[in-house]
């Protein structure tokens, strides 16, 4: 199931703490990035009230387990690729624009391990359906955002491939990253639908939804 | 990017939208954008705009608007004091999606009424009202009206709507452009080094007694750098004055 909620939602601070407790888990204690975590949970400037991001969540149909989240902003307004990732690449890139959105801390609930990398799969596929639904419905055209790089060809398999705008350096970056602008449009949804055979969910969250131990 | 990334080839407008756009640059004043937004909404069909941008309390400045609206209307709507109940204006600043009226619940009596009278006053009943984000964690809203049937409004939302958000940025744009040259806002605040370092570890994620710390500093000096930057940047927030550092330059994340 997709459904989002904002910064501020007060209703929703159980499964909003979900996801940044799942983020602290994966940024910094698997992939050990330099992300602040304060009470097991990884909040940074951009998730601050007074921005008021969106997140986008997939969630576990029965359950409404948190499966899968990102981030999003408008590139007219303060975005990461302005603020912290700049220094990461050799070029200053200027991705500000009314029809695309900056998508950034997307995090996967589940280890890409052998057992469940359809899981991984299908959770990925649906918040990316969900993405490209609500940016057709919001009349934006483009997503922008940073990846590692090998994540290219895991894009490429999901059938959602990346634009490549810029890669890192090693002198910029000891992580390999890259820029990458993904078009959102009702054709691409299309495409993913037909490819994986499934459409997205759109659901609402109770207020404080208790989640099912899993 | 702004300037070199032009709207969507999709759309019925053609050749004629494109002109306008660059007209719009060149607007000098808000009645020059008007004229131009109603030739824009002739083309595509649509019936009124109402742009709005809330002013500053602590600057002084004043609520712009530009509109087509009935002025009876607006009349009605200041006179009940209806931005405080409008759902379009409280869930319109909150989230990225664009409100769609037809989607908004109407169950309490006083939304039912103000969408009754909106209607009474000669608003178009179809309605999309959305967030233009910026400069800094400033935003306007845009409310867009037509009186398409329902077919046609799934096609203008799918197709034409991009080249709406695009062009009311623009108009956002210029209508900033033009204000701050008036006001003489938006000059670069100054910070001393010590401001900036503290500001720089507020951006990072650290708490004060971690920046004291490491700063060599006490708490409460590390609280007075922060008030001074406050200060500069005319906000109540921290946090927003550290964002605006970020996009104006004036601290590296």
């Amino acid at each position: 199931m997709i459904t989002y909620i904002n910064a501020t939602n007060l209703e929703f601070s159980n499964i909003r703490n979900e996801m940044y407790r799942m983020r602290a888990e994966i940024f910094h204690h698997k992939l050990g990035w330099e992300v602040a975590v304060n009470d097991g949970m990884e909040i940074d400037l951009y998730d601050s009230p007074e921005l008021n991001p969106t997140y986008l969540l997939q969630l576990c149909d029965r359950s409404h387990r948190l499966q899968a989240s990102m981030r999003l902003l408008p590139t007219m307004g303060p975005h990461m690729m302005q603020g912290p990732f700049k220094k990461l690449f050799p070029i200053e890139l200027d991705m500000r624009h009314p029809n695309i959105w900056e998508s950034t801390r997307f995090t996967t609930q589940f280890s890409s391990g052998q057992n469940n990398g359809r899981l991984v799969r299908r959770s990925t596929v649906e918040l990316i359906m969900g993405l490209c639904s609500l940016a057709i419905d919001s009349g934006v055209t483009h997503i922008t955002g940073v990846f590692e790089s090998p994540m290219a060809t895991v894009y490429k398999r999901l059938g959602w491939e990346p634009h490549l705008l810029c890669k890192s350096t090693p002198e910029t970056s000891t992580l390999p990253v890259s820029v990458g602008l993904w078009e959102a449009n009702s054709a691409t949804l299309e495409r993913l639908i037909e490819l994986h055979g499934f459409e997205p969910n759109f659901g609402n969250l109770q207020p404080n939804d208790t989640q099912i131990a899993a | 990017m702004f300037d070199e990334l032009p709207p969507i080839a999709n759309s019925k407008t053609g050749i004629y939208f494109d002109e306008t756009i660059e007209m719009i640059r060149k607007a000098q004043t808000f009645s020059q954008i008007q004229i131009l937004t109603d030739l824009i909404w002739s083309r595509l069909g649509l019936e009124q705009y109402f742009y709005y941008l809330p002013g500053q309390t602590h600057t002084a400045e004043e609520d712009t608007l530009i509109h087509n609206y009935p002025s009876d209307w607006l009349n009605r709507y200041v006179q009940k004091s209806y931005v405080d109940i409008d759902p379009v204006v409280i869930l319109g600043s909150q989230f990225l999606r664009p409100i769609d009226w037809q989607n908004l619940p109407k169950r309490e009596k006083k939304i039912i009424t103000l969408f009754g009278e909106a209607v009474d006053f000669g608003v178009a009943p179809r309605g999309l009202t959305f967030k233009i984000s910026g400069p800094g964690l400033r935003f306007a809203l845009f409310t867009l009206t037509a009186r398409f049937n329902a077919n046609d409004w799934e096609l203008f939302r799918r197709f034409e709507f991009p080249n709406v958000v695009y062009f009311a940025n623009l108009l956002h744009q210029r209508v900033v452009d033009i204000k701050f040259v008036n006001l003489s806002l938006g000059r670069r605040p100054v910070l001393t080094p010590r401001e900036r370092q503290c500001l720089a570890m507020v951006a990072r994620g650290y708490r004060q007694t971690q920046i004291a710390q490491d700063q060599g500093i006490t708490v409460k000096v590390v609280n007075k750098y922060l008030e001074s930057v406050r200060h500069k940047f005319g906000t109540d927030s921290t946090t927003e004055a550290a964002l605006l550092a970020i996009e104006q330059g004036i601290i590296i994340f």
